[in-house]
């Protein structure tokens, strides 16, 4: 069904007066959850995420003995939006976690060798957990952005005698490249980025591209109903390439 | 039975051209061939040139594509595709046979075996005046019971209604129910009939054939006739058919063989429905095949 | 599958032997199902799907009715055994990932609105997993669609190409999914030529991934034709035809030129 948004943005206007490729205020906090190793929240527009890294002990896979491994979730809490039910993670959660998990991961924005405690039997463990706390529209990019700051805010504890000293630290975590992920979206025949909810509901098709400093790409996923041009993808990954940039700004040390 | 349609006169023909080839006749014609011409989703047809536009294409400009896999029939008038699989979609006017599910209070649900459930109200089912209020109607019709009716509306979001308001609806007592594909019966019933009739006379059975894809027998030779039903849903698309059919059932015992030269015209051999006899329903699916994997 | 510092590309050629832009051996059957609406089994090489399509059919619990148009619901599984590691039976959070995009993959092709209140199932089973699963996946599914008669604009036809050692290559096997450089998955409408589904893991620059999509364009197209010739092909023989695609010969001569 096309609501309003959809007629306002077919004529290259947003439902708040923002122009077509500008992203909404944006404010990063970074440890901000006591108990976390590492935290950080984004508040894009009215859209609300919280990340925090919680950091375990475990084996590693049996294919990478000398490295740390990294776990994302995402959690669409009932609390943050009316569409949202309690329960497991549906396709959603899972995608946006994934999608996620991947623009961290294949950047190499971390270095797993150096999570290693005992090669072949203990490593680190990266928990990065996201929670929405308000579905307002592009929740992909800001918990991409939440996710990352989180990292850089975690801090690893020290051990001893193989016991986590939680609250005492022995070095930060090394982040070594700053991926941004941008999700670029079509409708008609009109490109927007930053969709608040009721644009990105009469949206066709989206295009997350995840970005790397030196202008990478390290993942896309594709979403949406409808199909699109071999020549609307290059526009989109350009589209999302010229935008990263932007946003790495706000990724401070 | 000599009845009009009564009630409300249906109009709302949604999306349907006239009835698909329900006759047999080009349809039948065309499976003969179909190895030759078959087209896939999405291949080309012809350019549209103003001519109608069947259920089962779509126009882009001036071209026109198939939608589903089937054989592209192009006349001076209309595009189309006879599709080669593909479920039942109820069309106004059709005839169809249909199993109540439901008993309710204006009347019953009954399924066409469509993803789109039918409503009989009881108006269109029995012709006395029945006082809904007071009145159990399980006793017109029950849960189980199969009835050859027509479709008399259709709405958008496909919504429908049955009635027996028609000529040879009716009741379908004892006998056996068998589904095949909807889009093979075209090819049961044959050119102006004469398959089905071929089966009717050689087997003695009576059979109803519904454009939903279900059938109706009663007979002591109903095996036969559903071997050649199925085998003919398994082969539609090859040639010479008809005569492979004929062989099969052959000269049944007991049953008069018409002259070589039997017509549409020939009355099939029919037994009155009696009244009131309990006949144990069964109602057979589809018996398997000897040989794996079951083709159409 | 286990991770390799090996070289991916020996003297010029792919571990098993393929040119860069070779798709492995393809093999297509439709009617693989016989209680399916429509079913087909494919497979690239060692990887092997095997999809069954019920429907349109009735769609309950009512709630999850839409009133204007038929839903879609497809459902990608790996088979305990399919790998050399036995997956656990179950949903796995892949599992879901990939079926969304799955799904995705085909809606914009299915004539959903001519189907009100129903529901088109899609099963998707991976019986052997050599790389490249889910686009094997949708090219069974498509073509199981097509047999069931659910009204599609187009096949969808899909590929997967890649990064490997420095070279891109297609039609990425087990191996080479697991250490490559990028991956990519790729589904399209084969002649309207539009995509519809899009994937990508791994490191590249933009004009690697632009010579990418262009190769994806080109092997979608090969695929489709052996999708089209497999389904008209089981309609002139009886029972079950496999169309045993040439590729690996016709890729041959077209590498010779370069």
């Amino acid at each position: 069904m096309k609501t309003y948004a959809y007629d306002l943005l077919v004529n290259d206007k947003r439902i708040d007066e923002r122009a077509m490729d500008e992203y909404r205020d944006i404010e990063l906090k970074r440890g901000i959850i006591k108990n976390a190793e590492g935290s950080a929240s984004c508040r894009l527009g009215n859209t609300k995420v919280i990340v925090g890294v919680k950091m375990g002990i475990g084996t590693p896979f049996s294919d990478t003995p000398d490295e740390g491994n990294l776990i994302v979730n995402a959690e669409f809490t009932p609390l943050a939006s009316p569409e949202f039910e309690g329960g497991p993670p549906g396709e959603d959660a899972t995608e946006l976690a994934r999608v996620v998990d991947r623009g961290i991961r294949e950047s190499e924005a971390m270095d797993f060798k150096k999570l290693c405690i005992t090669s072949g039997e203990k490593v680190w463990m990266m928990n990065v957990d996201i929670h929405i706390i308000n579905h307002d529209g592009n929740l992909i990019d800001c918990a991409f952005l939440a996710a990352l700051s989180a990292l850089m805010d975690t801090k690893i504890p020290k051990l001893q005698d193989d016991k986590i000293m939680r609250g005492d630290y022995e070095s930060e975590l090394a982040v070594q490249h700053k991926p941004i992920e941008v999700t670029v979206c079509k409708v008609a025949d009109k490109f927007l980025l930053d969709p608040a909810k009721e644009e990105e509901d009469v949206v066709d098709t989206k295009l997350t591209v995840a970005v790397r400093e030196d202008d990478s790409i390290c993942a896309l996923q594709k979403q949406g109903a409808k199909d699109v041009s071999i020549d609307d993808i290059k526009r989109m990954v350009e589209t999302a390439m010229a935008k990263s940039a932007e946003l790495r700004k706000l990724l401070k040390e | 039975m000599d009845r009009f349609e009564r009630g409300p006169r249906e109009e709302y023909d949604y999306g349907r051209s006239e009835p698909q080839a329900s006759d047999g006749g080009e349809a039948a014609e065309l499976h003969e061939h179909a190895h030759r011409t078959i087209v896939i989703p999405g291949e080309y047809i012809d350019d549209k040139k103003g001519r109608k536009l069947g259920n089962d294409v779509y126009e882009e400009g001036e071209k026109v594509f198939a939608k589903v896999l089937g054989i592209p029939v192009a006349s001076e008038n209309e595009i189309k595709i006879i599709p080669m699989s593909g479920v039942y979609i109820p069309g106004i006017s059709d005839n169809v046979i249909g199993v109540i599910t439901e008993v309710g209070i204006s009347g019953w649900t009954v399924d066409i075996n469509s993803p789109y459930i039918a409503f009989l109200p009881v108006a269109d089912g029995v012709d006395e005046f029945v006082d809904t209020n007071r009145t159990d109607i399980s006793r017109f019709f029950d849960v189980g019971d199969a009835l050859f009716c027509k479709i008399s509306k259709v709405t958008k979001n496909k919504t429908t209604r049955v009635s027996m308001r028609a000529m040879g609806a009716r009741k379908l007592p004892g006998g056996v129910l068998m589904r095949v594909k909807p889009v093979k019966i075209p090819r049961i019933i044959g050119k102006g009939g004469s398959m089905i009739n071929m089966i009717k006379q050689r087997t003695g059975c009576v059979i109803y054939v519904g454009k939903n894809g279900v059938i109706w027998l009663r007979g002591d030779n109903k095996a036969k006739a559903i071997e050649a039903i199925l085998t003919i849903e398994r082969e539609s698309h090859t040639t010479g058919l008809t005569d492979k059919i004929a062989r099969m059932l052959g000269d049944l015992p007991g049953v008069v063989q018409p002259a070589a030269t039997a017509t549409a015209e020939t009355k099939p051999v029919e037994h009155e429905v009696e009244s009131g006899v309990e006949v144990e329903e069964e109602k057979i699916e589809r018996p398997k095949p000897a040989w794996e994997p079951a083709n159409f | 599958m286990a991770k390799t510092n090996d070289k991916l590309i020996v003297g010029g050629k792919r571990l098993d032997g393929r040119g860069f832009d070779e798709l492995r051996p393809i093999t297509m059957r439709i009617r693989a199902v016989e209680k399916a609406d429509g079913s087909a089994q494919v497979s690239f090489g060692d990887t092997e799907a095997i999809v069954s399509v019920y429907g349109p059919r009735k769609l309950y619990p009512r709630f999850l009715q839409e009133n204007e148009r038929g839903i879609m619901r497809y459902r990608y599984n790996m088979a305990p055994f399919s790998c050399t590691d036995r997956i656990s039976p179950g949903k796995s959070r892949r599992g879901i990932e990939i079926s969304k995009a799955s799904r995705l993959a085909f809606e914009p092709v299915a004539f959903l609105d001519d189907f009100p209140t129903t529901v088109v199932d899609v099963f998707t089973e991976i019986l052997q997993a050599d790389g490249s699963t889910r686009v094997t996946g949708i090219n069974a599914a498509s073509m199981a669609m097509a047999v069931a008669g659910v009204p599609m604009r187009d096949l969808v036809a899909a590929c997967s190409v890649g990064k490997i050692d420095g070279q891109l290559i297609a039609d990425l096997n087990g191996i080479e999914d697991n250490n490559s450089e990028a991956d990519v998955a790729v589904a399209m409408m084969p002649t309207k030529d539009r995509i519809t589904m899009l994937q990508m893991d791994g490191v590249l620059t933009k004009d690697e991934l632009f010579t990418l999509l262009q190769m994806a364009r080109e092997n979608c197209r090969k695929i489709y034709e052996l999708q089209k010739a497999a389904i008209k092909d089981s309609f002139k023989q009886q029972p079950d035809v496999t169309a045993v695609a040439e590729a690996a010969e016709e890729e041959a001569a077209k590498e010779s030129q370069g």
